[in-house]
């Protein structure tokens, strides 16, 4: 973790804010088996008819587009991905009519590490200034999360001044000592190398980066359930992204990369078929829990390269006795992560289930089985304009994404202090030319 | 490994392609190409062809050329000119002052301008000016002389409102008209007209009216008698003259001048003996003289109705006046 990390998370808020007066921008989901883009136009004063916006936002074109070159929530190949990304914003320019310069992206996966930190500052009886707050972020102490991470997130979650605790907001409060945690998010440095580089390839501007457990969790959570505290799970095609909420913040986030995609090759190998038709038969036909009228069902397989006359079929149960480990292998993991951080113990264990995978039949009652009985299937909270095809919970991330653009989480580099630390005056004076010119 | 033959996905993304596509999306660029380019091509061209030589001439005659079709249509010729209500010379002198040619165009007359140039006329009152089936019709009001104005360059004659009508040569040739002199007197002419009318069996010897300063007049009778009028009220004053006249018999006396210009006091000059009529640049008649009282009778006889009348006063009224 250095200074310019915060550079470059500062330039991103620089250009959220550019993003924000153009008035014009996307938000980009790069998936594992989909790149979906929002464009959404941002006016102070909403004219005419308020019920076409979102706050301040205005949903104006969607773009899908199935992706290439990402596998596992990790861009394997760049220039397939760029390929992808362009393809989805020209669909999205087209739609619009103009140029869309600006995106923010969410992703899942890059193997996010999570962890909680705090640190104090002295107020000695003063009133709490934006300078106090700053102090004791920067009095915070980085964990270590190893070589080659970035730091995605960094977010506080409470203040407290002397013993008062769970102080949203402590600035013109007085006390002793003011106090602060706050949870950190790293990831992979790669996979954040990956999408900057894309996205720049594409000759857009990256406005923020959003993991994808927190922005699903903006898109699917109730108000009630970020506050009294839910899991919520977004089953992708590459991984499965955890994000745990409580008090209105993500305390946790973890990703699996185990997805929808495994259940598609598994059942490509099981019968002998193609990827493409593996994938049909798993939307049409798919389940998690088999019944006896299920053997009846007797499904055509079309295999590559067979004769004509000569077709094999297949049996409803018999998908799905391949459908079903593989998703209890998911969902065992998921209950494996949210065990090992101490989520039973917590006071309400209500679990969401969203993502593109999460739409197989009977999902929710194998996962009441296995991770607890208050689950739910979520679908993105809905947005004003938000299309009917763009209503699944496979958009949630990205739905919830337009959430965090609309009202970004408070992070670290929003307040002022780390550089002070780190440097003299003189450094600070050129830190400041550097920064404005 | 490289593949020989790039493995094509079904995503088209080609960088060149995009980055044109974004190109086109802004708004410089499209008003660029679509507005600014062509219209610097557009005047490029027109330019090279315009400034060929002979092309922007060929262009001046054929809008000449159409011009003048279109003026010459049979539906717009104008073939004559006719005059009405207008004196044979005053015909001649609108024909003259309008110096057309026929046949003309109706869209080349400026009627407007021809009835300003006819109304300029001074023996013009109104005129209307129309073009019916190819016939520019002229309606002229003409001013009527009232009377004559003699100045010192020659005669004029005068409408009753005192415009100018024309000039006059010798002043015999409108012996029926009265006479008006002296500077000033065209703007006063109404009121001449009044004191002649008023001036009633005086009218038939009334040999001139003579503006003084250009405020009040003179009366010159044929007898060489002149008579000063006040400035104000002078039908009043010339009232109270025939008066005396009827009772007095006072002009038919040998008198030059008679002062009414202070009301209540007429001051009558008597002609001097020795010096007839003929000063006044007439040719005495014989009869009247004979008849002619004393100066002193003349006296006596004006002293009674002004009252206090005094002989020598007179001459101090009538050296302002003279000119």
């Amino acid at each position: 973790m250095t200074v310019s990390m915060f550079q470059a998370q500062r330039a991103m808020r620089q250009k959220y804010r550019q993003a924000l007066k153009h008035g014009l921008f996307a938000v980009l989901d790069i998936g594992a088996w989909k790149t979906a883009c929002f464009v959404l136009r941002h006016e102070e004063d909403m004219r005419a008819d308020p019920l076409a916006w979102q706050g301040n936002l205005r949903l104006e074109a969607t773009a899908v587009s199935a992706s290439e070159g990402v596998s596992r929530g990790e861009i394997l190949d760049m220039r397939r991905a760029e390929k992808v990304i362009r393809t989805v914003i020209r669909r999205a320019q087209k739609e619009v009519g103009e140029c869309i310069d600006h995106v923010f992206v969410t992703f899942g996966g890059g193997n996010p590490v999570s962890a909680i930190t705090s640190g104090t500052t002295e107020l000695g009886g003063e009133r709490t200034r934006e300078s106090d707050i700053a102090d004791a972020l920067a009095a915070c102490p980085l964990p270590d999360f190893g070589a080659g991470r970035q730091l995605l997130h960094a977010q506080p979650l409470h203040f407290w001044i002397d013993n008062r605790t769970g102080l949203g907001d402590p600035l013109g409060q007085t006390g002793q000592e003011l106090g602060v945690e706050m949870h950190l998010l790293a990831v992979d440095l790669p996979v954040f190398d990956g999408v900057l580089g894309c996205v720049r390839n594409c000759d857009l501007e990256l406005c923020g980066l959003t993991a994808a457990g927190q922005a699903a969790g903006l898109g699917v959570l109730t108000e009630e359930e970020r506050r009294l505290g839910a899991a919520v799970v977004d089953i992708g095609a590459g991984t499965a992204d955890i994000a745990l909420f409580f008090r209105q913040h993500m305390i946790h986030a973890a990703s699996i990369p185990l997805g929808g995609a495994l259940v598609t090759s598994d059942i490509a190998y099981a019968f002998g078929i193609p990827f493409a038709e593996a994938e049909r038969l798993k939307t049409r036909f798919g389940g998690c829990i088999a019944t006896s009228r299920d053997d009846l069902d007797e499904i055509p397989l079309e295999v590559e390269g067979e004769w004509e006359g000569e077709r094999r079929t297949t049996t409803r149960t018999e998908l799905i006795g391949v459908i079903v480990p593989r998703m209890e292998e998911i969902l065992e993991a998921v209950r494996e992560r949210l065990e090992a951080i101490e989520f039973y113990a917590m006071p309400s264990q209500r679990i969401v289930l969203t993502g593109g995978a999460s739409q197989l039949p009977g999902l929710d009652r194998m996962a009441a089985r296995i991770l607890g009985d208050q689950v739910r299937l979520g679908v993105p909270i809905r947005i004003a304009r938000l299309p009917e095809n763009a209503r699944g919970p496979e958009f949630a991330a990205l739905v919830g994404l337009v959430h965090h653009v609309m009202r970004p989480s408070d992070e670290w580099w929003d307040f002022e202090g780390f550089e002070r630390r780190s440097k003299g005056p003189v450094g600070r004076i050129i830190h400041w030319l550097a920064s404005n010119w | 490994m490289r593949p020989l033959k790039r493995r094509r996905g079904w995503a088209r993304g080609n960088r060149l392609v995009y980055a044109l596509e974004r190109l086109w999306l802004r708004r410089p660029v499209r008003l660029l190409m679509r507005v600014v380019l062509p219209a610097v091509v557009a005047f490029l061209v027109a330019h090279s062809w315009l400034t060929r030589p002979g092309v922007l001439e060929g262009f001046h005659e054929r809008y000449l050329a159409t011009i003048d079709w279109i003026e010459s249509r049979p539906e717009f010729r104008v073939r004559q000119m006719r005059i009405t209500g207008a004196s044979a010379e005053l015909q001649d002198d609108i024909r003259e002052i309008l110096g057309l040619d026929f046949p003309a165009s109706v869209l080349t007359l400026d009627l407007e301008a021809l009835k300003a140039r006819v109304a300029a006329l001074d023996a013009v009152a109104s005129a209307r000016l129309s073009v019916q089936e190819g016939v520019l019709e002229i309606a002229v009001r003409e001013r009527v002389p009232a009377v004559v104005w003699q100045r010192r360059d020659g005669f004029e004659l005068l409408e009753a409102e005192g415009h100018r009508v024309g000039p006059l040569a010798r002043r015999m040739l409108r012996a029926d008209l009265p006479l008006l002199v002296g500077d000033g007197a065209d703007r006063a002419v109404p009121e001449a007209l009044g004191l002649i009318e008023a001036a009633g069996r005086l009218a038939p010897r009334l040999r001139a009216l003579i503006r003084i300063g250009e405020r009040r007049w003179d009366m010159l009778l044929e007898s060489g008698v002149r008579i000063a009028l006040p400035e104000e009220a002078p039908r009043a004053a010339l009232a109270r003259l025939l008066v005396l006249d009827r009772i007095h018999d006072l002009l038919a006396r040998r008198i030059s001048r008679v002062d009414l210009r202070v009301a209540e006091r007429p001051v009558v000059r008597v002609a001097p003996a020795a010096l007839p009529v003929v000063f006044l640049g007439m040719a005495p008649e014989p009869a009247v003289m004979a008849g002619l009282p004393t100066p002193a009778e003349d006296m006596a006889v004006l002293a009674a109705p002004a009252g206090a009348g005094a002989p020598g006063s007179t001459g101090s009224g009538d050296n302002g006046d003279r000119k």
